[in-house]
């Protein structure tokens, strides 16, 4: 069943996030989310979907550019993770590692099936009985096959590569996991160039009432 | 407020026809083929007498920001209805209302609801769950279920509206708000996760966040992650063998 719910998961998650929908059903923290609430009670998954959030959030898919495909990476992630493929600091890295590498090549799937859908375009284009409805719905079941196909792929390969790699190490992943959202803080902030140097100051207030709070 | 030309069903109807027409997004007409998709319904459900010939050239080139397509759709409509050319309006309204929508939907509410949920987390994951699809979605439906009133009524006028919500504004009050809880949430996340923390970890976050931030210009953040995690790696290989 769970296999299943994953299955019909990443069909979702990549028309969500290229063809229709837009509801944010494919945005890495919401993924790591699902994962943690349904498949597996593990911190480390919500670290690595925020993580990836904040990796994908500055990259904004206008006009012809693809997004880095940061669902796929904590998709892959979240699996590894779900299925004990991730058991110490430096599995944890690797993982990182590896989805960063596999995520360019999700993002290049994308842009092969949006050029599928311009031959499908292309081909009934000047047709008297030009009907959209099937355009559409075929470009929808291409993204849905893509994202199950592409993803549980990426997935499989990435435990396989983690599996391979069995190194003893200390598990101490939820420091890493920080030193990592912290560079990805550091880019995230400077995506924001409305204040200029006022931003450091509104990101500071926040920090210490944060400090105080907890 | 903006009288509906349209029944409520039929409002959402589109709405619901509007989630799905990117389907057919590619290189040679972007959108093109979902306008067509949306128009030919409006067309068809309220005999609008958009000519055959006129609909099919819908279908060449369009891109605009997916969650103001009905502004647009209401737009062409008006300007169908008044004679004057709506393609060309549709040229000019299509980029216009890209880069608003992009700029409030990508640039701010997105991460906002991404801060935000990322504070909720650490009290329920549920509730951070719930409240991530709840409040971006709110803004999502609100736009495209009103959108092709508010286009119909103020036509190529339709700029008006956002000026007079002061759609502008809300990405600059949404950046203080992103900027503040981001700190809030890094502060929540270091105390949590980090085991043992002290001054002298906390400088090292700090001597990260800084050195980071004088390369954020000269590499992307994928090469920032690769060079940060090989370094890691190494540095974790070198301690444990």
């Amino acid at each position: 069943m769970i296999y299943l719910f994953l299955i019909l998961l990443t069909g979702i998650i990549s028309i969500d996030r290229n063809n229709a929908l837009n509801l944010m059903i494919s945005r890495p923290i919401v993924i790591s989310l699902i994962f943690y609430l349904f498949v597996e009670n593990s911190s480390v998954i919500i670290l690595t979907g925020i993580l990836y959030e904040l990796y994908g959030v500055i990259d904004i898919p206008v006009g012809t550019h693809i997004p880095k495909d940061d669902s796929f990476a904590t998709y892959c992630s979240s699996i590894a993770i779900a299925f004990g493929s991730v058991n110490n600091s430096l599995n944890f890295l690797l993982m990182v590692l590896l989805s960063l590498v596999l995520m360019y090549f999700a993002t290049l799937a994308e842009g092969y099936t949006r050029k599928i859908n311009r031959v499908l375009y292309n081909k009934v284009e000047n047709h008297i009985t030009f009907k959209p409805n099937y355009l559409i719905s075929l470009g929808i079941a291409i993204s849905f096959l893509k994202g199950i196909v592409v993803y549980n792929l990426g997935a499989i390969l990435l435990i396989i590569l983690l599996n391979f790699v069995s190194l003893e190490a200390d598990y101490n992943i939820g420091l890493y996991a920080c030193i990592l959202i912290t560079v990805a803080t550091a880019y995230f902030i400077d995506y924001f160039e409305i204040f200029g140097y006022k931003k450091y100051f509104f990101l500071l207030c926040g920090f210490l009432i944060g400090w105080l709070i907890v | 407020m903006v009288n509906s030309i349209i029944k409520k069903i039929e409002k959402f109807k589109l709405l619901l026809k509007s989630l799905v027409y990117q389907g057919n997004w590619n290189y040679d007409n972007m959108q093109g083929t979902g306008f067509y998709y949306l128009l030919d319904y409006i067309n068809t459900k309220h005999k609008i007498g958009i000519a055959k010939e006129l609909l099919r050239k819908t279908t060449g080139y369009f891109n605009t920001n997916p969650f103001l397509i009905t502004f647009i759709l209401g737009i062409w409509c008006k300007e169908f209805k008044n004679n004057i050319d709506p393609n060309y309006t549709r040229k000019i309204y299509g980029p216009a209302l890209s880069a608003l929508g992009d700029r409030f939907f990508w640039h701010t509410l997105k991460p906002l609801t991404f801060v935000l949920s990322a504070i909720i987390v650490f009290y329920s994951p549920l509730l951070s769950l719930i409240f991530y699809i709840v409040f971006f979605n709110i803004f999502h439906f609100y736009f495209l279920y009103n959108g092709f009133d508010i286009g119909y009524y103020y036509g190529r006028n339709a700029i008006e509206w956002f000026n007079k919500i002061k759609f502008t504004k809300w990405n600059t009050v949404g950046e203080v708000v992103i900027l503040f809880s981001m700190g809030i949430f890094l502060s929540m996340l270091l105390k949590i996760e980090v085991q043992n923390l002290n001054m002298s970890i906390l400088l090292i976050f700090a001597i990260v966040f800084l050195l980071t931030l004088l390369i954020v210009k000269k590499i992307n953040i994928s090469l920032a992650l690769l060079l940060y995690t090989t370094l890691l790696l190494i540095n974790m290989v070198i301690r444990v063998y």
